[in-house]
C-alpha cells in the first residue's frame, strides 16, 4: 500500500499550528550492567526538543539498552535521564506514559483489535481505571490516525494490514499518547523501502523529540537532525550527521569504510559502500 | 515512461458507527441484562430436576426459606430443591463465571488462544489434594484439600520460574506444565495404589468435574471468594488491555508489569483454586467460552469480562441442568458435557476465523 | 407427621417451564397451600413391641425410630437380603442390580429407581424413609447422597458391613459372623427379628450339609479385567467362600478383598480350577472365551475348561453367600 500522503519535509502536522508539546531529553552519564556485564559505561548524550536524534551503533554496543532506559523502562545503575527539567525514572509511572511512548520493532498479537482499538492503547495513561473514552479521547484518535495517513482504517482488522500499516498504526498508538518524546526501536526493521520511508517521514512531521535507534544508515544520514555513534556502551561521536557519518568513524565502530558525498541538494551525507568492502577472504 | 498506479490514500471508509451513548454505558446495559438473565436462569433451573417439581415449589421453598410464606413444602422436597437444586445452581453460576474469566485472563497474560485456567498447574494440584482425601483419608475437608492443593502447585510453578515469573509469560507456562506433570503422576499413583474396588467411581466423577457434592457449607465460603475476585479481575481490565502486544509496550504505557502480573495470576489463583475445590477440574469452559464472547463483544477486555462472567455462569448453570437431567434419574459429571459442547464450538470457531482473518 | 402433596411428581421427565406469570404461581401456591392442609393418611403406628434402633454401621451411627416403610435398596446383595426377609413390599426403590433376580424370586416385580446409583434428588423424589445399600460408595454426594446429609433429613442409611471400607470397620477377614449380624441387624431394623434367626437357621442347615472338597484343590476366583486380573483376594466374601467349599485360593496371602494381580502370578500358581464371575455386564461366558485366548491359556485349567460359576451378587458378601457356597460344592463334585 503506497502512502501518497507524506507531508513535506520539516513540516508540522498541521500548518499555523504552534506544535505540540516538546521538551529535549538529556542522558546524564548513564551506566548499566547485568550479570557482571558492563553494558553502558557513562553514556551522556542530549537529544534537542522537537528534533529527531538518530542513535546508530553495531549490535551490542549497547543502543537497545539505552533506548529502554531513555525511555524509562528501565533503570540505569548510575546517571539520570532528564526530560524536560524532570527526572525520568523518578516520575510516577502514568505521569511517565503521558511524556514518553515507546514504538517496538515489531508488534504481534493473536487479538482480533479493530485498528480504532489499538490506537486507543494510547489513551491508557490518559484514562482512570473506570474511566471510559470520552468524545476527546475519540477525537485524539482521528488525528492520530490522520498524522500517519490511515484515516478511515478505524474499523479495519488490525491482523489484516501489511507490515508497514501495522508499524504506522503502532505510530499513531503512540501519538495518541500525546507525548513530548517519542523513543523508537529500530521502527524501520522488517519493513520495505516504502514503508520504511512512510515511518521516518511520519516521525519526522511528528515534530516530538524523538530518539530512534536505527540500523540502516543512509535513513539515519536523511532523517534525523542529529545522531548518536555508540561503540562498547561509551559515546564515539554526536552531532549532526556530516560531522558522524565520516569513514574514519564508521570504520572504527562498524568495521566496514565507505566512501561519503554530500546531497547537492539537501546537503546531508551520502554514503557508498563499494563491493570490495566486504570480507577480507574474499578480495 | 513507466505508468504510476497509485491507489487511494484512505481506505474506502466503512459507515462510521453512530454516536452512540457512551460506551460504558453499552456495556452497562448489557451485563445488567445479562445479570437478570442469570437470576433467571437460577429460578428456572432450579425449577428443572429428576423428581419433576416445578417453578410452583420453587417459589415456595425460597419464600418459606426467607420467611415470607409461612407454609414450605414437605420436608424431602424441601431438601431437594433448598438443598439439592439450589445450591447446585448457584456453585454452577459461580463455578462458570470464575473459569471463564480466568481462561480469559489466562489467554491475556499468556498471548496464547490456547491457554486455560489450568495452566499453571492449578488442576492437577487440586486433584492430588481431593485423591488424597477420597482416597488416603487425609483429615480436611475435600474443598479445601483441593484448593490448598492448588495454591501449593501455583507457588510450585512460582518458584521453578523464578524472577522471571514477574516477566516473560513463557518460563511460567512451562514450570506450570512440570509441575500438572508431576501432581497429575502423583494422583495417578495414589489412585493406582490406593483405590480400592470401587472408590475409583468418586474419584473419577471429581476429575471429570462435576457439581453432584454442591452444598451451603462450601458455597458460603467460595462464593463471596469467588465474587469478590472476579470483581477485582473485571478492574484490571484496562491494564490487560494494555498487555495485548507484550510487556514493553504495556509497561510504556504506564503499566507496573511485574507487580500487576503477579496480582492478575493471584487473582486467576483464587477464582480458579475455589472453582476447582468444589466442582473438581471441568474443563473447555475456561478455554472456548472467551473466545466465544470475545466473537461478540470484541478483545476490549472492558467490554469483554463484564459479559464474560455472567455468559460463563449461565452457560454452566444450563449446561449442569442438563447433566444432571438427560440420564435421569442417573447423572453424567458436567465436565464430560462441557467437553462435549466445547470441542465442537471450539471448532467452529477456529473455521470461522479461518475465513475472516 | 409429612404432609402428603396434591400435585403428582413423576419421577423420570424433567418440566422445563418457561417462567411463569405471577398469576399462575399464585394459584399453584393455593392449591399447595390447599393440598397441605387436607389430612395426610397417617403413617402405620409402630407395633408395641417395636424399640427403636440404635447402631454403629461402618462407623456412622444410625438410629432407625420405627420400621421403615419405603426403603431404597441399591446393589443386588441389599435387594435380596431384604427378600430373603420377606419386606419386599416395603421397597419402594431398587437400583443397580447386578443380574436378574435369583430364580427363587422370579416373577417379583421391584420398582426400578436406576440401572446404576441414582443422583441425590431422583433418591428423594422415591420419598425413602430408609436407605440400604451395598457398597459404601453407593452414598457419597457424589452418588445417591451423603450419609449424615440423608440422616439429617430423617432418611437413615444402612451400608452392608461386609462392604465397609474403613481399616477399623473393614472385616478382616470375612466371616459368616459378619454376615449373620447384617442378617440380625436388618431384621431388628424392620421389627420382625424372628425372620433373621429362621433365615440363619436355615442356611446354616445349608452350610453344614456341604461336603468340602476332599483333594483340596487350589483355585483362581477371576471376577474381572483383561489386561490386569482382578481376583478375589484374602479377607473378603471370595475367600470365605472358597474356604467353606475346601477349595485353597490361590491369592489367600493378599490382605484384600479383592485385588489386582498379574497373570503371571496367576500362571505361577498353576491353579486347579477357576471360579468365574457372572455379572450381566461381563459374563461368565465372555470370561470363558476371553481365557481361551489369554496368556492364561497355557493353564490346565483352562485347557481342560474346569470352571465354576458363581453369581456376581453371591461373590459379594451378603444373603446370597450360602448359596453361592453350595452350589460351588455341587460343581466341584461333578467335576473330574
Amino acid at each position: 500500500m503506497i502512502d501518497t500522503t507524506l507531508p513535506p519535509a520539516g513540516a508540522p502536522a498541521r500548518p499555523g499550528d504552534a506544535g505540540p508539546p516538546t521538551a529535549a531529553v538529556r542522558v546524564e552519564d548513564v551506566r548499566y550492567g547485568i550479570d557482571g556485564v558492563q553494558l553502558l559505561h557513562g553514556v551522556s548524550l542530549t537529544a534537542p526538543a522537537g528534533r529527531l536524534t538518530g542513535l546508530l551503533g553495531p549490535n551490542g554496543a549497547g543502543k537497545s539498552t539505552l533506548l529502554r532506559i531513555v525511555a524509562g523502562l528501565t533503570r540505569p545503575a548510575a546517571g539520570r535521564v532528564l526530560v524536560g527539567d524532570d527526572d525520568l525514572h523518578r516520575l510516577p509511572r502514568r505521569t511517565r506514559a503521558r511524556r514518553i511512548a515507546f514504538l517496538e520493532q515489531q508488534s504481534a498479537t493473536e487479538q482480533p483489535l479493530r485498528v480504532r482499538q489499538v490506537v486507543e492503547l494510547g489513551r491508557i495513561p490518559h484514562l482512570g481505571r473506570w474511566q471510559s473514552p470520552g468524545p476527546h479521547d475519540g477525537a485524539v484518535v482521528e488525528e492520530a490516525l490522520t498524522a500517519v495517513g490511515m484515516a478511515g482504517y478505524g474499523d479495519r482488522r488490525w491482523n489484516t494490514l501489511s507490515g508497514g500499516e501495522q508499524q504506522r498504526i503502532q505510530l499513531a498508538r503512540a501519538l495518541a499518547q500525546q507525548p513530548e518524546v517519542l523513543i523508537l526501536d529500530e521502527p524501520t526493521n522488517h519493513l520495505d523501502i516504502a514503508a520504511q520511508l512512510s515511518i521516518m517521514a511520519r516521525v519526522a512531521a511528528a515534530v516530538r523529540t524523538g530518539v530512534a535507534a536505527l540500523h540502516d544508515l543512509q535513513l539515519a544520514a536523511t532523517y534525523c537532525d542529529r545522531l548518536v555513534l555508540l561503540g562498547h556502551g561509551r559515546v564515539v561521536a554526536d552531532g549532526p550527521p556530516a560531522d558522524v557519518l565520516t569513514p574514519d568513524l564508521i570504520e572504527q565502530v562498524y568495521g566496514v569504510r565507505p566512501r561519503t558525498l554530500t546531497d547537492p541538494r539537501s546537503g546531508r551525507p551520502v554514503l557508498i559502500f563499494d563491493r570490495d568492502q566486504g570480507p577480507t577472504d574474499l578480495t | 515512461m513507466t505508468a504510476v498506479i497509485t491507489r487511494p490514500a484512505v481506505a474506502p471508509a466503512r459507515p462510521e458507527p453512530p454516536p452512540g451513548p457512551r460506551r460504558s454505558v453499552v456495556t452497562l446495559g448489557i451485563a445488567t441484562l445479562l445479570v437478570l438473565l442469570l437470576g433467571g436462569s437460577v429460578l428456572a433451573a432450579a425449577a428443572v430436576g429428576a423428581s419433576g417439581l416445578g417453578p410452583g415449589h420453587v417459589l415456595q421453598s425460597i419464600g418459606h426459606h426467607l420467611g415470607l410464606t409461612p407454609v414450605g413444602l414437605p420436608r424431602l422436597d424441601d431438601a431437594i430443591i433448598w438443598e439439592i437444586r439450589l445450591p447446585r445452581v448457584i456453585t454452577a453460576g459461580l463455578v462458570g463465571a470464575a473459569l471463564a474469566l480466568s481462561g480469559a485472563v489466562m489467554q491475556t497474560l499468556t498471548r496464547n488462544p490456547l491457554a486455560d485456567p489450568y495452566l499453571l498447574g492449578l488442576s492437577s494440584g487440586a486433584a492430588l489434594g481431593a485423591v488424597s482425601v477420597l482416597l488416603l483419608g487425609l483429615g480436611l475437608v475435600l474443598p479445601v484439600a483441593a484448593f490448598l492443593g492448588a495454591m501449593l502447585a501455583l507457588a510450585a510453578a512460582l518458584a521453578l520460574t523464578g524472577r522471571a515469573a514477574a516477566r516473560g509469560s513463557t518460563r511460567i507456562v512451562l514450570a506450570g506444565i512440570a509441575v500438572a506433570q508431576i501432581c497429575s503422576a502423583a494422583t495417578s499413583f495414589v489412585i493406582f495404589s490406593a483405590a480400592q474396588g470401587d472408590s475409583y467411581r468418586e474419584v473419577l466423577a471429581w476429575l471429570m468435574g462435576s457439581l453432584g457434592g454442591a452444598e451451603w457449607s462450601s458455597l458460603t465460603v467460595a462464593g463471596p471468594i469467588i465474587v469478590v475476585a472476579a470483581l477485582l479481575l473485571i478492574g484490571y481490565a484496562r491494564s490487560l488491555d494494555a498487555f495485548v502486544f507484550g510487556d514493553q509496550v504495556a509497561a510504556s504505557l504506564g503499566v507496573a508489569t511485574g507487580p500487576t502480573r503477579l496480582v492478575l495470576l493471584g487473582l486467576v489463583a483464587l477464582l480458579t483454586g475455589s472453582a476447582v475445590a468444589v466442582s473438581g477440574a471441568i474443563g473447555f469452559l475456561g478455554l472456548t467460552l472467551p473466545h466465544a464472547v470475545r466473537f461478540l463483544t470484541g478483545p476490549a477486555h472492558g467490554r469483554l469480562l463484564p459479559v464474560l462472567a455472567p455468559a460463563g455462569a449461565i452457560f454452566l448453570i444450563w449446561t449442569d441442568t442438563a447433566a444432571r437431567t438427560v440420564l435421569a434419574p442417573e447423572e453424567v459429571p458436567v465436565g464430560i458435557l462441557t467437553a462435549l459442547i466445547g470441542a465442537p464450538v471450539f471448532g467452529v470457531l477456529l473455521w470461522r476465523q479461518r475465513r475472516s482473518a | 407427621m409429612r404432609a402428603r402433596t396434591v400435585v403428582p411428581s413423576p419421577l423420570s421427565s424433567p418440566s422445563l417451564l418457561s417462567s411463569p406469570s405471577p398469576l399462575l404461581v399464585l394459584t399453584l401456591v393455593t392449591v399447595l397451600l390447599a393440598g397441605c392442609a387436607a389430612p395426610a393418611p397417617a403413617a402405620a403406628p409402630p407395633s408395641a413391641s417395636y424399640r427403636p434402633v440404635t447402631l454403629d454401621n461402618c462407623g456412622t451411627e444410625v438410629t432407625v425410630e420405627r420400621p421403615p416403610e419405603r426403603v431404597v435398596a441399591i446393589k443386588s446383595t441389599a435387594i435380596e437380603m431384604l427378600l430373603a426377609l420377606g419386606l419386599g413390599d416395603r421397597i419402594v426403590g431398587t437400583a443397580f442390580a447386578d443380574g436378574p433376580l435369583p430364580e427363587a424370586y422370579a416373577g417379583t416385580e421391584l420398582p426400578v429407581l436406576a440401572e446404576k446409583v441414582p443422583g441425590r434428588e431422583a433418591l428423594l423424589a422415591a420419598r425413602p424413609d430408609f436407605v440400604y445399600a451395598g457398597w459404601e460408595s453407593n452414598l457419597t454426594a457424589q452418588g445417591a447422597g451423603d450419609r449424615a446429609a440423608l440422616a439429617e433429613l430423617g432418611v437413615p442409611s444402612y451400608v452392608a458391613p461386609a462392604a465397609c471400607k474403613d481399616p477399623e470397620y473393614q472385616p478382616k477377614p470375612l466371616t459368616r459372623e459378619v454376615l449373620e449380624r447384617e442378617m440380625r441387624e436388618i431384621a431388628e431394623i424392620f421389627g420382625v427379628p424372628e425372620r433373621a434367626e429362621k433365615l440363619i437357621t436355615e442356611q446354616r442347615a445349608e452350610l453344614a450339609g456341604v461336603r468340602k472338597d476332599p483333594r483340596q484343590r487350589t483355585v483362581l476366583w477371576y471376577s474381572s479385567g483383561k489386561d490386569t486380573p482382578y481376583v478375589g483376594a484374602g479377607i473378603g466374601a471370595p475367600q470365605l467362600i472358597m474356604e467353606s467349599v475346601g477349595l485353597r485360593n490361590i491369592f489367600a496371602d493378599v490382605p484384600d478383598t479383592w485385588s489386582s494381580v498379574s497373570w503371571e502370578s496367576v500362571l505361577d500358581a498353576d491353579p486347579d480350577l477357576i471360579v468365574l464371575v457372572d455379572a450381566t455386564w461381563n459374563t461368565a461366558e465372555s470370561k470363558r472365551k476371553f481365557l481361551a485366548s489369554s496368556p492364561a491359556a497355557a493353564l490346565d485349567a483352562v485347557r481342560e475348561q474346569r470352571y465354576l460359576t458363581v453369581r456376581f451378587p453371591a461373590g459379594e458378601g451378603g444373603v446370597a453367600t450360602a448359596e453361592a457356597v453350595a452350589s460351588l460344592a455341587r460343581q466341584v463334585e461333578q467335576l473330574p
